[in-house]
């Protein structure tokens, strides 16, 4: 290996490594509303700002809430993951005291999301793959429309 | 008879690599989601550095959809996009600095394997639509850039240990 290769590598590595430590640290997202979606639709819409919740009809049954307290909400939604015939049931949970959003639990194989654990507006965002659910910090709740 | 032989060492080759990509799908040391070493990328290397562009790419996309459509578990669905997206940016991004620039083989594998990364994350960036997704860009780079010199330097040991047997010349 010449100089140039080490000078490559290197400088490749120091960039990725300074972007890492400032999404990680550094990167708190201005929004104040986490919007849960679910293969690009919004499903969920959580204002911290004023500690209510929109939620918006997948079916029938879901998003179901399952517990509402002034400082705690859970609810279920169905994610893209599919054992079988059925949709997999992604649990997802509001702490209004700290401000943050988690899921809480799913079915997916690599528990990714759920291991991302709580999420409040710095730092990676909470995804899970194959339930294609995201949950990010906006600054308000967008494509209300394209909601089906 | 000379291209039947090149055929099955090239087949022989893409057995390896779907039997490393395989094994590696099973094991999950590294504690970032969704990383791998990508040792399957070795035997692209190998094959890029020995059989030439043309071999390495087909060895490369070939592995990708058979590993999707025998031994993924969902098959050909978001992973199977992602998966050729990088394989392909990865593997042109190689043949090209091999051809036209005089670095050595472990930063074309590192390069190799940020275009892997790169091209993964367009792709899931496009199918779901997200742009806050690229901030995953840097921490699959500063695991890939690692994984990238690792595969480089077994490439080059390799390379080292198997330069008295004859090599076809094809390409």
């Amino acid at each position: 290996m010449k100089k140039k290769d080490y000078i490559i590598i290197g400088s490749l590595f120091v960039v990725a490594l300074i972007a890492f430590v400032w999404i990680t640290f550094f990167n708190q997202s201005s929004g104040s509303i986490a919007n849960v979606y679910v293969d690009d639709f919004v499903v969920a819409s959580i204002d911290f700002s004023d500690d209510s919740y929109k939620l918006f009809n997948q079916d029938d049954q879901y998003p179901e809430v399952v517990v509402d307290t002034i400082t705690k909400l859970e609810f279920k939604i169905l994610g893209k993951y599919q054992v079988g015939e059925d949709f997999d049931v992604v649990v997802i949970e509001v702490d209004f005291v700290n401000n943050q959003i988690r899921i809480k639990s799913d079915g997916t194989p690599k528990q990714i999301g759920v291991n991302r654990g709580w999420y409040n507006g710095q730092g990676l965002p909470v995804i899970s793959l194959p339930n294609q659910v995201i949950i990010l910090f906006e600054t308000e709740t967008d494509d209300v429309d394209g909601v089906v | 008879m000379k291209n039947i032989r090149v055929i099955t060492v090239i087949s022989m080759l893409l057995a390896i690599a779907i039997v490393l990509n395989v094994v590696e799908m099973q094991l999950s040391f590294i504690p970032i989601p969704g990383a791998k070493i990508g040792f399957a990328n070795l035997v692209t290397l190998i094959v890029l550095y020995i059989y030439g562009f043309k071999w390495a790419f087909s060895v490369n996309v070939l592995r990708v959809i058979i590993v999707a459509g025998f031994f993924s578990p969902k098959g050909f669905d978001y992973t199977f996009y992602m998966a050729i997206a990088g394989a392909v940016s990865s593997v042109c991004l190689m043949g090209l600095l091999k051809q036209l620039t005089k670095i050595h083989v472990v930063t074309v594998s590192v390069l190799g394997a940020v275009m892997h990364t790169i091209g993964q994350v367009v792709v899931l960036m496009v199918s779901l639509e997200t742009l806050p997704l690229i901030f995953y860009l840097p921490v699959m780079l500063v695991i890939s850039i690692p994984s990238g010199v690792l595969i480089g330097i077994i490439a080059k040991r390799f390379f080292q240990v198997f330069k008295e047997i004859p090599h076809p010349e094809t390409f």
